[in-house]
């Protein structure tokens, strides 16, 4: 049985650079940076200059059942506005009246975390004997994760499958790769999959304390790089079956080529200095897109500006594409957008289809001198690159655990 | 739908209070301990004792599980050979509910500078498999998936998708069920005042899975067949008995399985959320009239995430006529046949999100 060709035809984002898709990629685009000083956390415990990726200005979305969702976590929140976001940009309705089989994927690091955070907060927990009164409890049960996909597929009257990703900062890959299977296989004509993340004391907590965040700019690859920003938002992108999307006349973005999973197997928190499971992540994407690297024009990386990722990835990424790295375009998007978690990926994907949308190869920010100790230099800018042919991107996402997946877009062509 | 692929169950892990391995599952089910808690996870000693301090009860238990598969399976050589070909999946759902509550607490209270930064990674769900990978070396996708009640079966799903791209060549998939105060407190959250059902034991299950042709052809020892599973979430206009009947018709149809040959329905998690008698009558209208529905959580209590695999042993169980009709505390609506050969495994979360697969006798 021939496979499916799967082909992008909405997207939407919920992030630190804005909530409206054209304002996102335009701030992209000009290298605009969604990084300020913290606000969402008391910065008193937090020395030095403590700076975040924030989402602000959410209140202005305003699509059915999104005030119905003051219980729920953040993340339900930021995922059901991208969701809807994602479906009137595909040009179908915000709420799919006729019965369907549509699935939903959401990719995350710290799911309903904020939970259990505004549980401690609200009732007042001071150890961990206080005992959870019934309204405590009530709260908490919103922690469990699947309310994050099943909610959103509720209010969107999904029919389809669903089902919440926690592979931290690889999720949104995950979610597409994932969504890419299963409409390749005929289950469904209609995924929207992608990541979400709340702001949480916790996840901001887990970087200052593994020291891995900057006081200042997140400087992908460069060589005197100081860490990354913790962020937060969502993103969602419909996948479609290209003859579901040819015959409802959808607008065509890009089309998912292929994807690779792999893992590092080498420790919870730190990347494998020899890139292995890099390696074999986007070594897997090529082979199931059936791309060599010479096909390949853009990496948008995952890049997050912290001594071991960067190195490990730049490793990985010459053993990949060999002497083809040297003329690449590379890009970090998150040294404007932070390291929005489960979104990143997510978000990341879409700059990807953007760049091959509109043949725009997003800057990097804050890279004045890339890390002399890489193997091979590669193509790190602070403008967009608009006179290179963009037909296919590869976007990379590493994750706590040793998570990895790479995804590969393409040039829609009929 | 995974276009008539069919997945053979290769090996069996399983641990609980009553021990580990297969029989320890039928021990359970037959003598129902008052004790929930376990008291060692990885009683073989597969961790080994460095750094397994900072791992949590759900990733000792999920490593333990994996190990078991690994070992009955006779994976070590696989491993060496061709780690990216093997790949580690986890139906969770509450996997850090704890440490994830403790780890907030701490920076509230005593400032972040006093967290551990090693228990971190446990705050995030994906700990488990992410650990078991560190531990065997398997270098294959590794996959944590949260669908509530119905997590085990969705990790399951995810394995055959990639068995059936032929990604890896074997799968070890895996669900835990860990009680803590905290778990506690999101399910007597979740029933909002509804009588509280008998909690699950801590337990914890998983399957060595592979392509049942390749099983075949290497004289496998094939434990069970799966030959099908098929998702969703209700629709609007939907209930949950309504969600179950379209899943199961869906699925038979999807296998070409007549309902004729239906043997019986296991509804392993989530009976709490159906009416039993609308389903029953359900069931028996649109699927098969004289269909008996088995709910084995009458037997070993209402859990999280683990309910989808433990209806799968149930299930191995009754083809292997390891465990009987006539089990004390087992609730049978119908009547149940004396020896099974296809049966459908249910779960349904409190959600509106259901999963159903069908598994064949070996």
């Amino acid at each position: 049985m021939k496979k499916k060709r799967v082909v992008i035809t909405g997207m939407g984002v919920v992030s630190p650079l804005g909530s409206d898709l054209q304002e996102f990629w335009t701030a992209i685009k000009n290298g605009q940076i969604g990084i300020q000083g913290l606000t969402k956390l008391s910065t008193e415990h937090y020395k030095g200059n403590p700076i975040a990726a924030e989402v602000k200005g959410t209140e202005t979305l305003a699509f059915e059942g999104l005030d119905q969702l003051s219980e729920y976590s953040q993340a339900v929140y930021y995922a059901t506005a991208a969701t809807k976001l994602s479906l009137v940009d595909a040009g179908l309705t915000e709420n799919i009246e006729e019965d369907n089989n549509y699935g939903l994927i959401i990719g995350t690091t710290s799911g309903n975390q904020d939970m259990v955070e505004r549980t401690i907060n609200n009732f007042e927990i001071e150890s961990r004997d206080d005992e959870l009164n019934p309204n405590a409890a009530e709260m908490l049960a919103h922690f469990r994760p699947i309310e994050l996909s099943a909610k959103v597929a509720s209010l969107c009257n999904f029919g389809g499958t669903n089902m919440v990703i926690p592979t931290a900062c690889a999720a949104g890959n995950y979610a597409f790769g994932t969504a890419y299977s299963m409409i390749q296989q005929g289950r469904t004509p209609v995924i929207v999959a992608g990541g979400a993340d709340p702001f949480t004391r916790s996840c901001y907590t887990i970087f200052y304390r593994l020291g891995a965040m900057t006081q200042t700019n997140i400087q992908p690859f460069d060589e005197n790089r100081t860490g990354m920003v913790v962020g937060e938002g969502a993103a969602m992108l419909v996948l479609e079956e290209l003859d579901h999307a040819l015959a409802r006349n959808a607008n065509i973005y890009a089309e998912v080529k292929g994807y690779g999973l792999a893992c590092d197997a080498y420790h919870p928190t730190t990347p494998d200095p020899d890139g292995s499971g890099a390696i074999l992540a986007m070594n897997k994407a090529l082979d199931m897109s059936q791309l060599s690297v010479e096909e390949i024009d853009y990496i948008s990386a995952h890049g997050t500006g912290t001594k071991a990722n960067d190195a490990h990835e730049a490793k990985a990424m010459n053993k990949v594409f060999g002497t083809q790295l040297q003329n690449m375009p590379v890009s970090g998007i998150k040294s404007m957008l932070g390291h929005c978690m489960g979104a990143a990926s997510a978000l990341e994907g879409v700059a990807s289809v953007m760049s091959i949308q509109d043949q725009i190869i997003p800057p990097t920010m804050n890279t004045a001198s890339l890390d002399p100790t890489f193997s091979q230099a590669f193509v790190v800018t602070s403008k967009a690159i608009e006179d290179r042919p963009v037909e296919n991107v590869i976007s990379n996402a590493f994750a706590f655990g040793g998570n990895i997946c790479s995804v590969i877009f393409g040039k829609y062509n009929n | 739908m995974i276009n008539n692929f069919k997945g053979a169950i290769t090996s069996i892990g399983f641990n609980s209070v009553c021990g580990t391995g297969q029989n320890a599952y039928y021990e359970l089910v037959h003598t129902l301990p008052s004790e929930k808690k376990i008291s060692t996870y990885d009683p073989e000693g597969f961790l080994g004792t460095k750094g397994i301090r900072f791992l949590n009860n759900a990733t000792l238990m999920y490593c333990n599980l994996a190990f078991q598969c690994i070992s009955n399976r006779n994976l070590g050589a696989k491993i060496i050979a061709e780690a990216d070909k093997i790949g580690l999946y986890d139906g969770s759902d509450l996997s850090n509910i704890e440490d994830g509550f403790i780890f907030d607490l701490t920076a509230k209270m005593d400032g972040p500078a006093l967290v551990s930064p090693m228990s971190a990674p446990n705050t995030i769900a994906n700990a488990s498999s992410s650990m078991m990978a560190i531990k065997s070396t398997i270098k294959g996708p590794n996959f944590t998936v949260c669908g509530g009640a119905c997590g085990s079966l969705q990790a399951l799903d995810i394995a055959l998708l990639h068995l059936s791209e032929n990604m890896i060549d074997c799968a070890i998939v895996g669900s835990t069920e860990i009680t803590s105060r905290y778990h506690q407190a999101v399910r007597q959250g979740e029933l909002r005042g509804e009588a509280q059902e008998q909690d699950a034991p801590e337990m914890g299950i998983a399957f060595s899975i592979e392509s049942l042709e390749n099983a075949q052809k290497q004289g496998t020892e094939i434990l069970g067949t799966i030959l099908g599973v098929h998702s969703g979430q209700k629709l609007r206009k939907e209930t949950s008995e309504g969600l179950l009947i379209r899943l199961c018709s869906q699925l038979l149809k999807q296998t070409d399985l007549s309902s004729e040959q239906l043997d019986g329905l296991i509804l392993s998690a989530g009976s709490h959320c159906i009416d039993e008698v609308i389903f029953k009558k359900q069931v028996n209208e649109k699927i098969n009239p004289d269909l008996a529905i088995i709910y084995p959580e009458s037997v070993h209590g209402y859990g999280d995430n683990a309910g989808g695999f433990a209806g799968m042993l149930f299930g191995i169980g009754l083809f292997n006529q390891k465990i009987k009709n006539n089990l004390p505390s087992l609730r049978i609506d119908g009547t149940p046949k004396e020896s099974y050969k296809h049966l459908i495994i249910a779960t349904i979360d409190r959600t509106g999100y259901g999963i159903v697969t069908l598994l064949k006798k070996a």
